[in-house]
C-alpha cells in the first residue's frame, strides 16, 4: 500500500475511541509477552527454582516475586501469566497465520477454478465444518497427544475452513471483473493471476476476520488446556494455568485461576475491539 | 401549444449544499429556471454538475449531510422549500412524481406489479380495491403493456428493463400528477426500447397537459423530447434556453464545446473538438466561472462569477463573452 | 479457468432449427480473397452458453412435474467476418446481441463452440496457453468499465508494464522508461506510473486502458465500448486518441459499441449484429445514407441526433427486444420486422452480398 493509503488509514482507524483501546491494549500484552523474560521476577519454567512450600501463596501486591501470589506449584503467578501469554500468543498468532494462509489459498483456487476442484474443496470444507470445532481439535489431540506444535496444528485444520468460505465469496465477485479479463487476455497462465492479480484484492476481510479469530484460537487453545489435552504442563499456557488453579479453587485460592482468566479476557476484548475496528475501516474503501 | 398554459413550476435561487467532513460541496449553486404546463424542460449535464441533485430538492428528497440552504421552489403557487417533510410526503407521488433511472432497482422485486401500482394509487386516492384494479389495468394500457390483467399479477424479474421502466412510469402517472421529474429514465435501455419509453412519456405529458424535467447527460436526447433546456456546470446553470437556441445556437463556451464535442457534428473521421481537462471538484471551486480552466474564450474578469445574461428571446447564458455562436 | 456454464468445441448445438451453408459457399467470405489483407477473420463462428450449469440446477419443477430443462444462451450464432489492416470495423447492436461475446472470444477470453478464427493465415481459435501467446500480444482489447478494468491494488507502473515483461517487450532493465514512454503517448504524465487506479478519473483510466493495451505493440484493437461509460466531453478527448494512436501506430480497429453517433464517426464499415447473428455489413457511410435491413433501418431511426430536432413519433415499436435463449425459427428479426413476410417466419434470411462490399440478411432483398 502507498504512503497516502495509510495515513488516511490511520485517520479514519483513530476516529474510534474502542479500536485505539483495542488496539493499545492489544499491543500492550503483545509487548508485555515478549519481554517477559525481562519483566519477570522468576523464570516459572526453571524447576530448580521452585519450592513446593511457596505454593499458593496469596497476593502481595507489591512489586517483585508473588506480587499476584503463586499457584499449586510454587511459581510466581506474574511470572507464570506473562510466559503463558507468550505460548498463548504464540499458538494463536501461528495458529492463524497458517491457518489464514493454507485457507485463502484453498479459497482462491475454489473461487478461480471453479467446477470440480471447486466442488471437492467446499465440499471437505462443508464436512468439517458440520463437526464443532472443539471436537475435531480434541480428537486430534487425543490421537496424538498433547505438544504446543501439535496443538498449533490442530487447531489450523479447525480453522482454515472459515478463511476459504470468505476467500472464494471474494474470489468468486473479483473474476468477474474486467482487470482478471484483461489479465486472461495478456497472456498470464491462471496460477499468475490468482496470486498477482486476485490475490491482493482480497486479503481485507482475510485480515479482519484473522485478527478476530486469533482471539478464537487462543480460547481454542484454553480450553483445550483447560481440558488437559493442550499445552504440557511445563510450559503453561493461560489456559493451563486456568486449569490448574480450578483445582484449588474451591480451596480459596482464588487468585491462580481467577487472575490468568483475567489475562486471557483482556488479550481476547483487545483482538477483538481491534479486529472490530479494523473491519469498519477496511469495508468501505473494499468498495472504492 | 396549450392556451391556457400558465407556471407549474418555478425554482429560483435554489442552493443544494453538502456538509461533509472534507469541506462543503455545493452541489447546486443558485439555480433558476421554470416550467410551463404541457412543457418538457431538459435539465443537461454531465456526471457531478448538479442534476440530479437539483430534481431531488425540488421534491426535498436530500438525505443529510446535505441540505436545502437558500432558494425558492414555487409549485402551484406554494413554496416547496419552506414546507415540512410531512406535507412533501403527501405531495411526493401524488402531485410530483419522480421516474428514476434504473428500473431494475426502484421496484421491489418481492411484491408483485399489481401490487405496487395499487399501493402507490391508494396512497394518495381515496379509491376502493375493486377500483384499484380497474385502475391499475387502465394504467398498464395506458404505458403500452399488453395482457394487464395477467402481468399485474407478475414479479419484477419477469418483465424485461423497458416493460420495468414503463412500470414505473405507470405509477408516477396513477395519481396524475401535474409534475413529473425523470431521473436518467432511459440510460439504463437499449437504444430502442430508450425511443419508446421517451416517446410514451412525451405523449402522456401531451395528453395530460401535465409537464416534465427531464434530467439526462445526453444531449441530443433533450434535443429530440424536451422543448426547453437548461445546461449546468459544477452546479451552477451555465446556459437556458428553447431547444433550437441550445443546440443550434448555443451561447455559452461549455454548451458550445458540448455540442461540437459529440460525433456527428462534424465530417467523419476527423478530429473532434475536445474541451480540454476535467470537471472541478465541486469542493474547492474557485471565485469566479467554474468553467474558467477549461474555456477558449476565458478573459480577466471571469474571476468574477457570471450572472445570467439575457441574449435575447428567453435565452440566456452565464457568460461575459456570451453571444449566440 | 472455465467457467461452469462454457458449451466445449465438441458440442455444437443447433440454432432454432435452422442449418446454416458455410460462410464460403454463401460467397460471404472469399477464398481466393488477399488473405494477406485480413489481418483477421472469422469463419462461421458460433458460441453458446449454457444457462444451467449443472444438474441440480437443470432439475425443475414446471407444469406439476419434475422436468430436465437445459436452456442454452445462443449468444453467437455463425458469425463470418474478415478485418483488413487498418481499417475500423464497428459492431454495433443492443444488448444481448453478441457483440461482447463476439469481441470476447476472437480475443481468447471464451473458447468458441465451434468455427474459426484466423490470424492471418493462421488458425487460433482453439489456442490456448502457451501456443496462443504470441497472438494475444497482437490483439489486444480496451474495456468497457475504467472502474473494474484497472487492478486497484496495483500500480500504473505495474498495470502497463507487466503485458510488456510477459510478452518480452522489454526486460526489468528498460522497463521503466518504456512505460513512461507508452504513458506519454496517451497523455498521461510521467508521474502517474507510481499512482493507483482509484487516484485517477474515469478518463485518465480509460486512458491507462489504453495504454496497456497498446504496451505490447499490438496490430489489431478492440475496442468493448470504450468510451460507454465516460462524460461527453471526455468521450471525446478518448476518441481522438484513439484516432491519433491509429494513425501513429498503424492500428485496426475492432469498435464494439451502441452509439451509432461515434460508430458513425469513427468507423470505416459497419457491422450489425441482432441476437447472435449479422444482419448487414457495409461500408460506413453507405449503410448509414442507406441502411438496408429493417433492423438497421430501425436502429438508426431510434437514435436521436443533433440535427434533425424534429421530433419522430414513433408507433411501430411496442415490442421489446427478445432473449438469445429462444430464438425464433426462421429470420431472428420476423416478430418485429415490419414488412415480415410469411417465408420470414420459416425461411432464415442468409447473409449475402447485396452490392459490392455490402452485404444483408433480409428476404426482401430476393425480390428482383
Amino acid at each position: 500500500m502507498n504512503l497516502s493509503g495509510w495515513r488516511e488509514f490511520w485517520e479514519e482507524f483513530r476516529e474510534s475511541k474502542s479500536g485505539i483501546f483495542g488496539a493499545a491494549l492489544t499491543l500492550l500484552l503483545i509487548l508485555v509477552a515478549l519481554f517477559a523474560p525481562l519483566i519477570s521476577p522468576q523464570n516459572p519454567y526453571d524447576l530448580t527454582q521452585l519450592f513446593l512450600e511457596d505454593s499458593n501463596l496469596a497476593p502481595k501486591w507489591t512489586l517483585g516475586k508473588f506480587m499476584l501470589g503463586s499457584d499449586g506449584q510454587g511459581r510466581d503467578l506474574y511470572s507464570a501469566i506473562l510466559y503463558g501469554l507468550r505460548v498463548s500468543l504464540y499458538v494463536g498468532l501461528s495458529s492463524t497465520a497458517i491457518s489464514a494462509i493454507f485457507g485463502t489459498l484453498m479459497g482462491l483456487l475454489a473461487g478461480y477454478m471453479g467446477g470440480k476442484t471447486d466442488a471437492i474443496i467446499m465440499r471437505i470444507a462443508d464436512i468439517q465444518l458440520s463437526f464443532p470445532a472443539i471436537l475435531i481439535a480434541l480428537v486430534i489431540m487425543s490421537l496424538w497427544g498433547q505438544g504446543l506444535f501439535k496443538i498449533i496444528i490442530a487447531i489450523s485444520v479447525v480453522t482454515w475452513v472459515f478463511y476459504a468460505r470468505t476467500a472464494r465469496g471474494s474470489t468468486l465477485s473479483e473474476r468477474e471483473k474486467d482487470y482478471v479479463d484483461s489479465a486472461r487476455a495478456a497472456g498470464m497462465t491462471s496460477s499468475a493471476i490468482m496470486l498477482r492479480e486476485v490475490l491482493p484484492n482480497i486479503v481485507a476481510p482475510i485480515i479482519v476476520i484473522g485478527t478476530v479469530r486469533v482471539a478464537n484460537s487462543i480460547i481454542l487453545e484454553s480450553t483445550l488446556s483447560f481440558l488437559g489435552l493442550g499445552v504440557p504442563i511445563t510450559e503453561p499456557s493461560l489456559g493451563s494455568l486456568i486449569y490448574e488453579g480450578y483445582q484449588v479453587l474451591f480451596s480459596g485460592f482464588w487468585w491462580s485461576s481467577v487472575l490468568p482468566g483475567l489475562a486471557l479476557m483482556g488479550i481476547v476484548l483487545g483482538v477483538n475491539l481491534l479486529g472490530d475496528r479494523l473491519r469498519d475501516v477496511l469495508n468501505p474503501r473494499l468498495k472504492r | 401549444m396549450n392556451k391556457n398554459a400558465n407556471k407549474i413550476l418555478e425554482v429560483e435561487g435554489l442552493k443544494t449544499y453538502f456538509f461533509t467532513r472534507k469541506g462543503v460541496v455545493k452541489a447546486v449553486d443558485d439555480v433558476s429556471f421554470d416550467l410551463e404546463q404541457g412543457q418538457i424542460l431538459g435539465l443537461v449535464g454531465e456526471s457531478g454538475a448538479g442534476k440530479s441533485i437539483s430534481g431531488f430538492s425540488i421534491l426535498g428528497l436530500i438525505d443529510p449531510p446535505g441540505r436545502i440552504v437558500d432558494g425558492r421552489i414555487i409549485f402551484q403557487g406554494e413554496n416547496l422549500a419552506a414546507k415540512p417533510e410531512a406535507e412533501l410526503v403527501k405531495i411526493r407521488g401524488n402531485q410530483i412524481s419522480m421516474v428514476f433511472q434504473d428500473p431494475q432497482t426502484s421496484l421491489d422485486p418481492v411484491f408483485t406489479i399489481g401490487f405496487q401500482i395499487k399501493e402507490a394509487l391508494k396512497a394518495h386516492q381515496d379509491i376502493s380495491n375493486a377500483q384499484t384494479q380497474h385502475k391499475a389495468e387502465e394504467l398498464l394500457r395506458m404505458v403500452g403493456i399488453p395482457s394487464p390483467k395477467q402481468r399485474l399479477r407478475e414479479y419484477p424479474h419477469q418483465f424485461s428493463g423497458g416493460m420495468r421502466q414503463r412500470v414505473g412510469i405507470a405509477i408516477a402517472m396513477a395519481s396524475d400528477p401535474a409534475l413529473i421529474i425523470a431521473d436518467e429514465p432511459s440510460t439504463a435501455l437499449d437504444v430502442t426500447i430508450q425511443a419508446q419509453v421517451l416517446t410514451l412519456m412525451r405523449r402522456l405529458v401531451h395528453q395530460r397537459n401535465s409537464a416534465m424535467i427531464l434530467i439526462t447527460h445526453d444531449i441530443a436526447l433533450v434535443g429530440q423530447f424536451c422543448d426547453r433546456i437548461c445546461v449546468m456546470y459544477a452546479g451552477r446553470l451555465v446556459e437556458r434556453g428553447s431547444k433550437e437556441q441550445i443546440i443550434k445556437t448555443p451561447a455559452h463556451p461549455y454548451t458550445q464545446g458540448l455540442i461540437a464535442s459529440i460525433p456527428g457534428t462534424q465530417e467523419r473521421r476527423r478530429r473532434l473538438r475536445q474541451i480540454p481537462g476535467m470537471m472541478p471538484n465541486l469542493m474547492d471551486l474557485p471565485e469566479g466561472c467554474p468553467f474558467l480552466p477549461r474555456c477558449p474564450k476565458a478573459g480577466k474578469d471571469c474571476t468574477q462569477r457570471p450572472a445570467l445574461v439575457d441574449i435575447g428571446h428567453g435565452h440566456q447564458a452565464a457568460c461575459f463573452r456570451s453571444q449566440a455562436s | 479457468m472455465t467457467r461452469d456454464n462454457e458449451i466445449s468445441r465438441d458440442k455444437p448445438q443447433g440454432i432454432g432449427g435452422n442449418q446454416l451453408p458455410s460462410a464460403t459457399s454463401r460467397g460471404v467470405l472469399d477464398p481466393q480473397q488477399n488473405t494477406s489483407q485480413s489481418l483477421l477473420r472469422v469463419e462461421d463462428l458460433i458460441k453458446h452458453f449454457m444457462v444451467q450449469k449443472n444438474i441440480f440446477e437443470q432439475i425443475k419443477w414446471q407444469d406439476g412435474r419434475i422436468r430436465r430443462v437445459r436452456q442454452v444462451v445462443h449468444a453467437v450464432n455463425g458469425v463470418s467476418l474478415a478485418i483488413d489492416k487498418g481499417e475500423t470495423l464497428a459492431l454495433v447492436g443492443e444488448s444481448g446481441c453478441g457483440k461482447s461475446t463476439l469481441a470476447k472470444t476472437i480475443i481468447g477470453l471464451h473458447q468458441p463452440t465451434a468455427g474459426s478464427i484466423y490470424y492471418g493465415q493462421d488458425e487460433i481459435g482453439g489456442l490456448t496457453g502457451r501456443q496462443r501467446l504470441p497472438y494475444q500480444r497482437r490483439i489486444q482489447i480496451i474495456f468497457q468499465d475504467p472502474f473494474s478494468s484497472l487492478n486497484p491494488r496495483k500500480k500504473v507502473m505495474e498495470i502497463v508494464g507487466r503485458p510488456m515483461l510477459l510478452h518480452g517487450i522489454t526486460d526489468k532493465a528498460g522497463l521503466k522508461d518504456a512505460v513512461l514512454d507508452i504513458l506519454a503517448q496517451v497523455g498521461l504524465d510521467a508521474s502517474y506510473a507510481s499512482r493507483y487506479p482509484h487516484q485517477f478519473s474515469g478518463g485518465q483510466r480509460q486512458r491507462i486502458g489504453i495504454a496497456r493495451a497498446l504496451a505490447c505493440r499490438p496490430n489489431l484493437v478492440i475496442g468493448d465500448e470504450p468510451i460507454s461509460a465516460l462524460d461527453v466531453s471526455i468521450q471525446a478527448q478518448i476518441l481522438n486518441l484513439m484516432m491519433d494512436l491509429q494513425e501513429k501506430f498503424d492500428l485496426t480497429y475492432l469498435f464494439v459499441s451502441h452509439d451509432l453517433s461515434v460508430v458513425k464517426h469513427i468507423s470505416t464499415r459497419v457491422a450489425v449484429m441482432y441476437l447472435g447473428f449479422i444482419v448487414e455489413m457495409a461500408e460506413t457511410d453507405k449503410i448509414f445514407a442507406k441502411p438496408n435491413h429493417p433492423y438497421t433501418r430501425l436502429l438508426f431511426s431510434a437514435i436521436p441526433t443533433l440535427e434533425d430536432l424534429e421530433f419522430k413519433d414513433s408507433t411501430i415499436l411496442e415490442d421489446e427486444v427478445p432473449t438469445p435463449i429462444d430464438l425464433p425459427p426462421g429470420c431472428p428479426f420476423h416478430p418485429r420486422c415490419p414488412y415480415a413476410m410469411e417465408r420470414c417466419k420459416t425461411d432464415f434470411p442468409v447473409l449475402r452480398e447485396i452490392y459490392p462490399g455490402w452485404q444483408s440478411a433480409c428476404h426482401l432483398n430476393d425480390t428482383g
